[in-house]
């Protein structure tokens, strides 16, 4: 089970910036589906790239699907050689991104966050159209009813205003 | 349009093309929306759009709006709850399969 609160917190208060996409993004604007990890977007400077290590380091990262006892370094050179990493950790899964199909990387995004306030913090995560806009752009079979469930809530808020 | 898009959603074919990082939206028209003769463009959103309704026809909206009544944090709660008994349910068909 994914400690989404205690994930978020962690990144925060580690000043890491990142925007909450995915199936989490959903959850946060009401989504009733079933997601288990945390996607973020994060920004890929070097002092980012470090305080992302920093932050993550305790929670013992390993790649997701990966067998065990493989050598997985988890350091800055690694993050900055890869881009995208699916891994566990102690509080769950967690999705870094450094780009996200259908919609760019962190400063593409930027404009279409919203703060929310979660566990006690605030964070940046994508607001409901341009996260529709991504999925459609994306183009996964899979997000199909994802997208449907996205736009219901969209209509339903439209009604409730 | 439900049963012509479960259809098409089992073709194997398309199946491939996503698998290969195509794009599903031109592959779905490729199989569904070609005997119209439309221009792709108007094919690709279309065919997708054509899905995407098939499906919201299913959500469950009394579902979302009780959703929308609660607090951020309160859906993040209840996803991790959900997370559990999901974990819960896959444990305990494990657990009935090795019997």
């Amino acid at each position: 089970v994914t400690d989404f609160h205690a994930l978020i917190r962690l990144l925060v208060e580690s000043k890491v910036e990142f925007i909450v996409v995915g199936g989490a993004a959903a959850t946060a604007h009401g989504s009733a589906r079933l997601t288990v990890d945390l996607d973020v977007v994060y920004r890929r400077t070097s002092e980012n790239i470090s305080r992302v290590v920093s932050a993550i380091d305790p929670l013992e990262p390993y790649l997701r699907g990966a067998p065990p006892g493989l050598p997985f370094d988890w350091s800055e050179e690694t993050i900055r050689k890869g881009l995208n990493f699916t891994l566990t950790t102690t509080l769950g899964a967690l999705d870094l991104l450094g780009e996200v199909t259908g919609g760019g990387n962190y400063e593409a995004l930027l404009d279409d966050a919203i703060q929310l306030r979660v566990a006690g913090v605030e964070c940046l995560c994508l607001n409901l159209k341009r996260l529709i806009q991504v999925k459609r752009a994306a183009g996964r079979l899979k997000d199909f009813d994802a997208i449907a469930e996205l736009e219901v809530i969209e209509e339903e808020r439209r009604a409730g205003e | 349009v439900g049963a012509e898009v479960s259809n098409h959603l089992k073709n194997p074919r398309l199946h491939e093309k996503s698998e290969q990082g195509k794009s599903c939206r031109l592959s779905y028209n490729h199989h569904v929306q070609q005997p119209n003769k439309k221009p792709t463009g108007q094919r690709s959103t279309s065919g997708v759009d054509a899905i995407i309704n098939a499906y919201k026809k299913d959500v469950d909206r009394t579902l979302i709006r009780q959703n929308l009544r609660l607090t951020v944090d309160e859906r993040f709660q209840q996803l991790m709850k959900l997370q559990q008994f999901a974990e819960e349910l896959r444990r305990a068909g494990k657990e009935a399969r090795s019997r």
